[in-house]
């Protein structure tokens, strides 16, 4: 009792001044709850606009259109077997299978060929540094659509006809319908499935698409330019130092370079590669662009057909979203494996 | 005489507008304010709508959109032109960034109902087809199997496509690109083997863009009816009398000036044959 004593003598005190408007906490609250309902009010009024004029047009809407089906053939699927017959919702998932795999091979070699040119420009050889100036110069500043439009028209304007394909090794065939080549078979485990040309095309074996290489290399290519500059600037912002003093070790320059530059660098590079990498992601959606059927240009086929660009909008806006997520979250943690090192170094 | 008829009818078009002025639509009424109409028309199909050398545009579909213009404003130049393609223009439509869409669509059940949109009447019929390179050797469309297809996407003829492979059981790989002067490139090139569209798409394709035109032939199988019209948004019945009636009085006139230019003497005898037309005013 004589708690409940103290505490309701301090409260009673202090109701008389709780709330004040003199008090920050007070206005701090009260500014909050009038932005917070500014922006419910506007969301509120945006939503019911739409769904007012949505009834008024007589527009479907709801998502129940995924089950329906989707009436048309999409030109190369990723690990999934997809006819006309099948729903929208196998139509989204194959594109948004071919979004991932453009995307995440262009992020991988992007890296690859970004960090060589970085490393590159830093180099003492002056050949090497001017030509890597130029590449990152010439690359970074042209669209990237105008980059795909090129890539795609040099593969299709100059590989020859399929009837006329060059053939280096016995069952590679390089033409204008892609680069055809044996896989270890869908037909017969553990036997070669050669390509072999039939009536238009070549049929058996594995495809890559004139579509899906004027995407990889376009979108690898942009991204390398930029990861390049990212690598060298994160370089340079190691002390010049550590440099002197790893080199008065006796450590070679490569050995300088992977014990005590890059570790530091990388910390610096990490953070602006992921902003890169989810570039990359999202310039996959440039495919509409060249035939690539990505997930955009799926649900732009399908909001076509169905009227439901609302749906369609946020579906892509979904998937993108968590894409993204995912990507930067896996480089945050990595991010923070090199920020523990170093503060434990 | 063809002139004064044409604008007579539109004239009598003008009337209903005002006449309804006690509740006008709410497309005329901010087409009127504006000053101009906004036509929805295709980035550039000969014969349809295409911009000349001089970048005025012309075709059928171009046309319609003066005459409706003439109907609101008798100024058929009181327009402006809107490209679009197959992916935007019922978008376009819907949200009334275009007052009217004049861009050979075709008319489905789909576009119908579940869109939002009206289809006001027919100014072309057109079908589907086929165009491959003479040196295939192809006569028939039932010799396509495995063929690599050039189209465009949200279309009919992507449907229609699907649909004749399956019922035949023929394969094929689509190569789906969504502006025309690209798909066009493509199959120029050789990407595909055939090129799929409307029939007048295909002539036109043929005329305006093949280095040599008689290497091109088109199949002679047309695979669906695709029926061309002007499209407005639910909702405004106004509107959709303005338009329907200058449709109607286009497709007078042509009668009209199709029954003089054949030689029939221009006299009492053509007056007489004018008055037993039935009315349709």
């Amino acid at each position: 009792m004589p708690f409940e004593f103290y505490r309701s003598v301090c409260t009673a005190g202090a109701s008389k001044v709780t709330w004040s408007w003199s008090l920050p906490r007070v206005r701090s609250i009260v500014y909050q709850a009038v932005v917070v309902a500014a922006v419910g009010l506007g969301a509120w009024y945006f939503i019911s606009n739409a769904v007012e004029n949505l009834v008024a047009r007589r527009i479907a809407s709801g998502f129940g259109f995924l089950l329906r089906e989707a009436g048309f053939e999409i030109g190369e699927t990723t690990f999934l077997s997809y006819h006309a017959g099948d729903t929208y919702l196998k139509a989204l998932a194959v594109g948004l299978f071919n979004t991932l795999r453009v995307a995440a091979l262009a992020i991988i070699f992007s890296t690859v060929l970004g960090v060589s040119i970085g490393l590159a420009r830093l180099s003492l050889n002056w050949l090497l540094a001017k030509l890597a100036a130029i590449y990152v110069e010439v690359i970074r500043n042209v669209p990237l659509v105008v980059q795909l439009f090129f890539w795609y028209a040099l593969i299709t304007e100059s590989l020859p006809a399929p009837s006329e394909a060059l053939s280096p090794v016995t069952g590679v065939f390089l033409s204008n319908r892609g680069f055809a080549f044996p896989i270890f078979g869908s037909v017969t485990p553990l036997a070669l499935d050669y390509p072999v040309l039939r009536g238009f095309n070549f049929s058996g074996g594995g495809l890559l698409s004139p579509e899906f290489a004027a995407m990889f290399l376009g979108l690898t290519l942009y991204t390398a330019a930029f990861i390049a500059e990212i690598v060298r600037g994160g370089i340079s912002a190691v002390d010049r130092g550590q440099f002197e003093a790893a080199y008065s070790l006796g450590l070679s320059h490569r050995q300088v370079m992977r014990f005590i530059v890059l570790p530091q660098a990388l910390r610096v590079i990490v953070p602006p590669t992921t902003s890169q990498y989810l570039n990359c992601t999202k310039n996959s959606s440039l495919a509409v662009a060249i035939g690539y059927p990505d997930l955009v240009s799926i649900v732009n086929t399908t909001i076509n057909q169905t009227g439901q660009a609302i749906e369609g909008i946020s579906i892509i806006m979904l998937v993108y979203l968590t894409i993204s997520l995912a990507i930067s979250g896996f480089m945050n943690w990595y991010n923070r494996r090199f920020a523990l090192r170093g503060s434990k170094a | 005489m063809l002139v004064r008829t044409t604008l007579w009818m539109e004239a009598l078009v003008l009337l209903l507008v005002v006449a309804e002025g006690a509740h006008a639509g709410a497309t005329a009424d901010s087409a009127l304010k504006k000053g101009f109409l906004q036509c929805g028309v295709n980035t550039g199909l000969a014969g349809f709508s295409q911009p000349d050398s001089n970048g005025e545009w012309r075709g059928i579909d171009v046309d319609l959109c003066r005459a409706v213009a003439a109907a609101l404003f008798g100024d058929a130049r009181k327009i402006r032109f809107t490209p679009l393609t197959a992916q935007q223009r019922f978008t376009a439509l819907q949200s009334g960034e275009v007052d009217i869409l004049s861009r050979n669509t075709t008319w489905t059940l789909t576009r119908d109902t579940s869109l939002g949109l009206n289809f006001v009447g027919i100014n072309f019929y057109d079908g589907q087809g086929f165009m491959v390179t003479k040196k295939r050797n192809v006569k028939s469309a039932k010799q396509l199997d495995g063929a690599a297809v050039c189209v465009q996407p949200g279309t009919t003829t992507e449907l229609n496509l699907a649909d004749y492979f399956r019922a035949n059981n023929m394969k094929f790989k689509p190569v789906v690109i969504e502006k025309l002067e690209e798909v066009l490139n493509a199959y120029f090139a050789g990407r595909c083997d055939v090129y799929t569209t409307d029939v007048s798409g295909l002539v036109a394709a043929r005329i305006s863009r093949a280095a040599n035109p008689a290497d091109h032939v088109i199949l002679p199988e047309v695979i669906s009816k695709e029926p061309f019209g002007p499209v407005v948004r639910h909702g405004d019945d106004q509107w959709f009398d303005v338009v329907r009636w200058t449709l109607f009085a286009m497709i007078e006139a042509e009668e009209i000036a199709a029954s003089t230019s054949f030689g029939i003497v221009a006299d009492s005898c053509t007056r007489r044959r004018y008055a037993d037309r039935p009315r349709t005013f």
